[in-house]
């Protein structure tokens, strides 16, 4: 018995021996696959979304600026008319004043 | 907080493609080896590796920044583990049922194998000594033989694993020399009934 109890201790001593086993080079390749499928793909379809939202961002404020370039034709407004006090930008209301 | 980490978890959240795969490379060399000792089956345990290390990289906005990474992984991958038992006892229950309404099915095609017992530490000169500590151990109860896996064969400190474990650091120390003495114990009331 404890010849037994001396050859388990030793049986569990190897506990501490035992090596890490580590994951092969040929699964890391793997890995390295499956996060590039997972996450590339995503990159690509995050600039698919942000190229969208820039185009109509653009589609938005090249049509307000139409509209609001527009609306200031100055030829349509009096330099006494109260809307054109509003319009600091328009080049021509200086010249209007003076 | 990561101790030492050559992890950037700023970078890790904002989906960097080469932090990711280092992220990948890191992770799998930490968890591999309890997944290995839990599931004894080499292709298994590569399977739910990356299974865990992408199921963390999906779910890192819920990571916090202040807690270890390493611990963090370890928990996704025990839960993985859990999985993959439970799926086993479905099949399991499934095989047994399956070839009672189909008396001409195949048995071997319902059954699932019993999985093979491979570890880099069966190859070392006592390979019996060290498969019989591994059966020994698989006899323990599960808290200790995953602290015993942890403390022993994975090498993380107490406090690392009282984090995964969801314990105290002095508790997980009586669970290591707990499951040691059950472990003598276990084998050898084995060789006495050899």
């Amino acid at each position: 018995m404890n010849n037994d109890n001396i050859e388990i201790s030793k049986v569990v001593s190897h506990l501490d021996e035992i090596e890490r086993a580590e994951p092969s080079f040929q699964f890391l390749k793997n890995l390295d696959h499956a996060i590039d499928i997972e996450y590339r793909d995503t990159k690509i379809v995050n600039l698919k979304w942000i190229s969208g939202i820039a185009a109509s961002l653009l589609l938005i404020v090249s049509i307000n600026t139409y509209v609001l370039l527009g609306s200031q034709d100055t030829s349509y407004v009096s330099a006494n008319d109260e809307l054109s006090q509003d319009y600091t930008l328009i080049p021509t209301q200086n010249f209007y004043y003076e | 907080m990561e101790e030492n980490s050559p992890i950037d978890i700023v970078k890790l959240k904002a989906k960097d493609l080469a932090e990711l795969k280092k992220f990948g490379a890191l992770a799998s060399s930490w968890i591999f080896n309890s997944v290995l000792h839990s599931v004894k089956n080499y292709q298994d345990a590569e399977e739910i590796t990356q299974d865990s290390i992408l199921s963390a990289l999906r779910s890192l906005d819920s990571f916090r920044s202040d807690a270890s990474l390493k611990t963090w992984v370890f928990r996704i991958s025990i839960n993985k583990i859990k999985d993959y038992y439970r799926y086993n006892s479905r099949q399991k229950r499934s095989a047994t049922i399956v070839p009672l309404i189909n008396e001409n099915s195949d048995q071997e095609e319902y059954e699932r194998e019993i999985p093979d017992h491979w570890h880099p530490g069966v190859q070392l000169e006592s390979k019996e000594e060290v498969e019989l500590l591994f059966w020994g151990i698989d006899q323990l109860n599960k808290k200790q033989k995953q602290a015993l896996i942890l403390a022993k064969l994975d090498k993380l400190k107490y406090t690392e694993i009282a984090e995964i474990m969801s314990t105290t650091a002095k508790a997980v120390e009586s669970l290591v020399s707990r499951a040691k003495n059950n472990l003598i114990h276990i084998l050898n009331e084995r060789r006495l009934n050899l």
